[in-house]
């Protein structure tokens, strides 16, 4: 079969595979889950993780990002004493010493 | 006496600049009052760092998490001095944390960091990128079939694809899960040194949109979107699974339109802004 007549075919069958929404084969060949990763799991924690960024994210910088920071928090927003972080040595102290294995060393 | 640009250059570099000094021909152009001059000038550079600052972590919270507030801030002040944003909106900034995270040696000990931060540049974008109906499949009934293998499809506008060294997408979802239990036992039983996965993010008919893709997937995609026409991209192609991957491709929103540019009349449907 040559690439044109290949193209045509992969298209028709796709846009078939589409319209009758045979979506179950073409996920199966898509997606390719972590090993041992439950489906159930891991719907439940895309579900949350959606939930989450929304709120967190969208819901509020939607109408906050492009904001004046003095009007949104005027305290830190009125200093006038630059807080200079880059004067601190630099140490990583959130989630990242809560993953296994996860070295604070340099690989 | 300073021309309108250089007051410009000077109030943008001493904004950027995050120091306490203040060139004198700038404070002179001040009016001094109850406040000083080169007061009044801090607060601007703080509301500088603040506002930008406020913004890479409204995109990156996962980042933050990862590394503190503390932590964050600090990376934040480098990055927003040495590549500031290059236009008004901030839903656009950060588009270059990712790559600065890896050149930033205090992070260097977390290796999986700038992926995280991909993924979350990527959920961004989903998120803000320009609302456009996906391609039904049905509106290629329209185009010839003689015409198929010459077909470009258009990237849907909100479409990523990733390829992760690092299981970055685990860590996403372990840190942005709101209970502290659930995420401290998600975020133990996470190995870094487990495979990194390729990801199709995108924002379709079912909201936010995260696709684990087989490598075979992932390299069908790429090709699909990188210009080529259909009969090129599909060169590398199995002929037991690209029908069924093209369709899910179809289903799952990847693409806004075609077009077929390489006939005398050209087909075209072209993605709405």
């Amino acid at each position: 079969m040559d690439r044109r007549t290949f193209a045509t075919t992969v298209l028709g069958s796709a846009v078939g595979l589409a319209a009758a929404a045979k979506l179950t084969d073409a996920s199966a060949q898509m997606m390719k889950l972590p090993p041992g990763a439950n489906m159930a799991v891991v719907k439940e924690n895309m579900a949350r993780a959606k939930k989450y960024h929304l709120v967190a994210c969208y819901g509020i910088n939607a109408v906050g990002r492009n904001d004046c920071a003095a009007g949104a928090h005027s305290c830190a927003g009125q200093a006038t004493i630059a807080r200079d972080p880059k004067s601190f040595v630099l140490l990583p102290v959130g989630d990242c010493q809560k993953i296994a294995g996860g070295s604070l060393k340099p690989f | 006496m300073t021309s309108l640009l250089e007051l410009q250059r000077a109030m943008r570099a001493t904004l950027l600049s995050g120091g306490e000094k203040s060139p004198p021909e700038l404070l002179a152009g001040i009016i001094e009052g109850a406040v000083p001059a080169a007061a009044r000038l801090g607060v601007y550079r703080n509301n500088v760092l603040g506002n930008l600052t406020g913004a890479l972590r409204l995109t990156f919270p996962a980042v933050e998490r990862l590394v503190g507030p503390a932590f964050f801030a600090a990376a934040a002040a480098h990055f927003i001095a040495a590549e500031p944003p290059a236009g008004a909106d901030l839903y656009e900034y950060g588009a270059t944390f990712p790559s600065f995270l890896e050149t930033f040696a205090p992070a260097r000990a977390l290796a999986w960091l700038p992926d995280v931060a991909r993924l979350e540049w990527a959920v961004n974008n989903a998120l803000h990128a320009p609302v456009a109906p996906a391609l039904d499949a049905a509106a290629l009934a329209v185009v010839p079939e003689a015409r198929h293998p010459d077909l470009r499809f258009v990237a849907h506008p909100s479409l990523s694809l990733l390829h992760l060294t690092y299981p970055a997408r685990a860590i996403w979802e372990a840190l942005l899960t709101a209970d502290a239990q659930a995420r401290e036992s998600l975020l133990a039983a996470i190995d870094p040194a487990m495979p990194g996965s390729a990801l199709a993010i995108l924002h379709n008919s079912e909201g936010l949109t995260l696709l684990d893709l087989s490598e075979h997937a992932f390299a069908l995609a790429r090709a699909l979107l990188s210009g080529q026409i259909l009969a090129e991209a599909l060169v590398d192609a199995s002929p037991e699974t690209a029908p069924a991957l093209l369709g899910g491709f179809l289903t799952q929103g990847f693409f806004c339109g075609y077009r077929s540019a390489d006939h005398p009349s050209p087909i075209a449907s072209e993605c709405t802004q």
